[in-house]
């Protein structure tokens, strides 16, 4: 069949079909980005701690800007090469914007990459701490190591894993599962280190969940108290629970049915909702103006008709220990039709068993002497929390611009208040560095001063130092900070911003390079830690629009190059036998990657500059 | 329109001069926000900073739009199509900035409206 309208235009739009597709595919693709931008600047006016302003490294996302740039030339050459049906410079320039694309994508894992390994917690007085955190090491030498930080040996946890020095550890107990949602992989953990630790795990209570004469009896719903935690007894108490839970289910439906019937014909026969039933009962309604009574009885009706539904449903389905409430059921009660329910099952432990979970995994806020700890699949455990303090390997940024906002909330001295946060009051290092930043944004404020003056008043001085420069050290300046002594320090470089150490090539796309700079160690306990994440969206909503757009941004530089690639691998034929058809493809496919370049034209400043 | 091989061989030079706009105007961006002596405005980021770069990054796109999505001549059916979408888009982020004025004193709109005193006054 042939398909029409492929190289000729139509004479009602004058266009050839795929083009006003891709043209009215790229109006909803304006909408959907239109609709993201519109959450930033919603994010951005409504956020509630102080938004990161160029906080990204410039030259990788610059770059980035100039491959696609190069990329939406080559493609409208590629294009302009077919028109003149010259295949091999086709595929030249096609071969670039393709490579192009994949360039793009490495240089955006490189950075994805860095923000999921760098570490960040925010304290409880609001001051923050970024940088990379330490494994758990072997002994106690975490806190001194050498002169980059490296302690002891890295444990490896009982799946053969190195584990972050950002966990919450757990000194567990007791454990209990919630049989519909755990998760199997935490199972396992737990397991292997049960088995590495020498602890043996055993159910606490035996069970029953048969009832004869209800359902057939089934003996693998029976486990006896004493039987030790395995997958397989799990998977088996979960099947028998699942399978009376859905029992019981398909009865209650049936036996409400049945009551309601019953209640229904009740309701008819004995006119229970008629006007006399009304009477009977507020017989001084009828003293009431026709209009009010009628609402009266509309009310009481509906109430009625809530009473009602209460005597006839059932109560309450939780029944962990085997244990029923009675319900109202024509002559029978719940207990009498229902078999018994499972919906967790709790094992002891013969000692403690350490246990590590991520922070996210923990749903219950740390407390010192918290002893019930809740987990996102619904376990609970019962235990003593181990120190559980995150050891950052390298600091290389101190914040304090959020509890400045918050001190100046509060009509508080942010210097004082920094002055009496935990980072610089318990570490000598961080308040080293803090006096060392101050005399550098000092002069800073002098020179800003002196070269651009005052206003009109005399007193306000036109330019003064941001509230980034002021309060936060990021990893050039905190480098710098520790290769310098105080005496020596110097605002930076062109006299306006603070001083830095100058980046090598791949410290813009990879971060700070630790085996060359020196950063210190520190030691944050738990209950200082009022929020700990990598650079994630769970960190801010900065990370959340950031990751959502450009993440999207990013399926389309592959979409795109999946299709600009299938014309140059595949394209060859087509070529052959009707190059204009091809051109026409590749103008579309064009229009759509000229699309992307658009995107990241806005996405470079917003999220890279602004 | 540029679609006959001559008009595109002619429009070849068009296009590398787009590009090397394109290039200029990605580099003006960053030396405006990271450069002190093109510092607009206030010290460091502002919104001056930001009016400014918004502006260079609607003149990139628009040469973008005009010159390598052919939009300086198109047809009536494009501009229809593709005015719909803009016009949702940027409406969307209008609507986003009337919120920023509704005076609910709400503590999260920092940024946000008048205070709850300017409104009981």
């Amino acid at each position: 069949m042939e398909i029409p309208f492929v190289v000729t235009p139509r004479k009602d739009t004058g266009l050839f079909n795929s083009k006003i597709a891709i043209w009215l595919f790229l109006a909803s693709e304006v909408m959907l980005f239109g609709g993201l931008f519109s959450a930033y600047v919603f994010l951005r006016i409504g956020a509630d701690y102080p938004w990161p302003e160029r906080t990204l490294p410039v030259l990788p996302g610059l770059l980035n800007t100039f491959i696609l740039i190069a990329s939406s030339v080559t493609v409208v050459f590629a294009w302009a090469s077919l028109k003149m049906r010259q295949w091999a410079k086709f595929q030249l320039f096609m071969g670039i914007t393709v490579a192009c694309a994949a360039i793009f994508m490495v240089f955006k894992g490189i950075e994805y990459n860095v923000k999921f390994h760098h570490q960040a917690a925010r304290l409880a007085d609001y001051s923050v701490v970024e940088g990379h955190i330490d494994y758990e090491r072997a002994h106690d030498e975490q806190a001194h190591g050498d002169d980059h930080g490296h302690g002891g040996e890295k444990i490896k946890d009982a799946m053969g894993n190195t584990v972050e020095a950002n966990r919450h550890r757990i000194e567990v107990s007791e454990v209990t599962f919630d049989l519909a949602r755990y998760y199997k992989p935490w199972v396992e953990t737990m397991l292997a280190e049960a088995e590495a630790q020498g602890v043996q795990l055993t159910l606490a209570t035996g069970f029953d969940l048969n009832r004869p004469g209800i359902a057939e009896t089934d003996e693998d719903k029976v486990v006896a108290e004493g039987e030790a935690l395995s997958l397989d007894l799990l998977a088996k108490l979960r099947d028998a629970h699942l399978e009376n839970r859905g029992f019981n289910a398909k009865k209650r439906t049936a036996y409400l049915r049945e009551a309601w019937s019953i209640k229904k014909a009740e309701v008819k026969e004995k006119n229970l909702l008629g006007e006399a039933a009304f009477a009977s009962e507020f017989p001084k309604a009828f003293e009431l103006s026709p209009e009010e009574r009628d609402k009266a009885y509309a009310r009481w009706k509906a109430g009625m008709r809530a009473r009602m539904a209460t005597d006839v449903s059932i109560a309450s389905v939780k029944m962990a220990d085997g244990s029923f409430e009675d319900v109202k059921l024509k002559d029978k009660t719940y207990t009498e039709i229902a078999l018994p329910e499972a919906p967790a099952v709790t094992f002891k432990a013969s000692k403690p068993l350490l246990v590590r979970y991520k922070s996210h995994d923990v749903i219950t806020d740390y407390a010192v002497g918290n002893t019930d700890i809740a987990l996102r699949d619904g376990t609970a455990l019962k235990g003593e929390y181990a120190d559980s303090a995150m050891h950052f390997h390298y600091v290389d940024g101190i914040d304090f611009q959020h509890l400045v906002m918050i001190a100046e909330e509060k009509n508080q001295d942010p210097l004082v208040a920094i002055a009496e946060s935990w980072l610089v009051k318990e570490n000598p290092i961080v308040a080293e560095l803090w006096e060392k930043h101050q005399k550098a944004v000092g002069q800073l404020e002098k020179n800003l001063t002196e070269h651009y003056g005052f206003e009109k008043d005399g007193v306000t001085p036109k330019r003064v130092p941001t509230h980034k420069d002021r309060y936060r050290m990021g990893w050039q300046e905190i480098a710098y900070y520790m290769e310098t002594p105080l005496d020596q320090v110097e605002v930076g470089e062109g006299k306006f911003s603070p001083p830095k150490v100058t980046m090598k090539l791949s410290e813009h796309f990879k971060g700070p390079n630790y085996e060359i700079r020196k950063f210190p160690h520190i030691v944050v306990p738990r209950e200082e830690v009022a929020l700990d994440s990598k650079f994630t969206p769970k960190w801010n909503t900065y990370y959340a629009i950031y990751f959502t757009i450009t993440g999207l941004h990013g399926l389309h530089v592959i979409g795109g190059a999946i299709v600009l690639g299938y014309y140059l691998f595949f394209g060859r034929k087509m070529y052959l036998s009707n190059p204009e058809w091809l051109a026409n493809r590749v103008e579309v496919g064009g229009l759509f990657w000229h699309f992307v370049d658009l995107v990241w034209i806005f996405a470079f400043p917003i999220f890279y500059l602004m | 329109m540029a679609d006959s091989p001559e008009d595109i061989k002619k429009s070849i030079k068009l296009y590398l001069i787009i590009g090397a706009a394109l290039f200029v105007g990605t580099v003006l961006t960053v030396m405006v926000a990271t450069v002190p002596a093109m510092d607009i405005g206030g010290h460091g980021f502002d919104k001056a900073d930001m009016i400014l770069g918004l502006l260079i990054a609607t003149a990139k796109a628009t040469l973008v739009a005009l010159i390598f999505m052919h939009l300086n001549h198109e047809k009536a059916w494009v501009y229809w199509t593709f005015g719909f979408g803009i016009f949702f888009a940027v409406a969307m982020v209008a609507l986003i900035f009337l919120a920023k004025g509704d005076p609910i004193e709400y503590e999260g709109f920092r940024l946000g409206g008048p205070t709850s005193e300017a409104v009981s006054e």
